[in-house]
């Protein structure tokens, strides 16, 4: 297992979200106001963003946030 | 200052970019500060016959060493609020990791470094302070490494 772990199972869509808008991951780090590194983990599931920021995520794409994340239950 | 979607182009990466000038910057004063700030002891002590090398030592007022450390703790509390502010919530899971690291190779190396400084002629202050150098290095490799890894 890689460390630091701060991922569970969860997959998102964030990275063909953002290749959607034409978007590089600084430029939606910066709309975020995160780093580019936390887009990176986070696209790459090495990180799960908190409540907050996910929401800040759905707010900017303008999309629920089970439909950005999934919790690989099968539920959302 | 977010998002929306009506923002042109190249905005976000401004502010990335401009985020990163800020973090970096803070996270250079934080690290200055908190790597200087044990030698502020041995500096003033140096007119302290308590703390300081003998054939230096002048009596001065306790005081006058507990204020400079006093001042010398609140530059690095100061620099370290800042530098939080300025980081996102994974930056900030990093910096904690960085602080365990640094706890931790602080309690391992602190008892030898007193002990050995007792057979190798040094003052325990010195080794103290060699310690904390060595641990604060461990704890920004580990901060280094996150980083390089995402």
């Amino acid at each position: 297992m890689p460390w630091p772990v701060f991922a569970t199972d969860m997959k998102n869509r964030l990275k063909v979200l953002r290749a959607e808008r034409d978007w590089s991951q600084a430029e939606l780090a910066g709309r975020l106001e995160v780093s580019r590194q936390a887009v990176n983990a986070i696209e790459t599931g090495k990180y799960d963003p908190s409540l907050p920021l996910a929401f800040k995520i759905a707010r900017l794409f303008g999309q629920p946030i089970e439909e950005i994340f999934d919790d690989g239950t099968g539920n959302a | 200052m977010q998002e929306p979607t009506t923002t042109p182009p190249g905005w976000g990466s401004r502010q990335t970019y401009r985020r990163n000038h800020v973090r970096r910057q803070r996270t250079i004063v934080a690290v200055l500060a908190a790597a200087s700030a044990p030698f502020t002891i041995p500096l003033i002590a140096t007119t302290y016959n308590m703390l300081a090398l003998p054939d230096r030592a002048v009596v001065s007022p306790a005081w006058l060493v507990l204020g400079a450390w006093s001042v010398a703790l609140s530059i690095v509390i100061l620099a370290g609020a800042l530098l939080v502010r300025g980081t996102d919530e994974m930056e900030r899971r990093w910096l904690v990791d960085a602080a365990g690291v640094t706890g931790a190779v602080m309690t391992v190396l602190l008892p030898p470094a007193i002990f050995a400084s007792g057979l190798l002629g040094f003052f325990a202050a010195e080794a103290a302070m060699a310690a904390w150098a060595v641990a604060l290095l461990a704890g920004l490799v580990s901060y280094a490494v996150a980083r390089v890894r995402h």
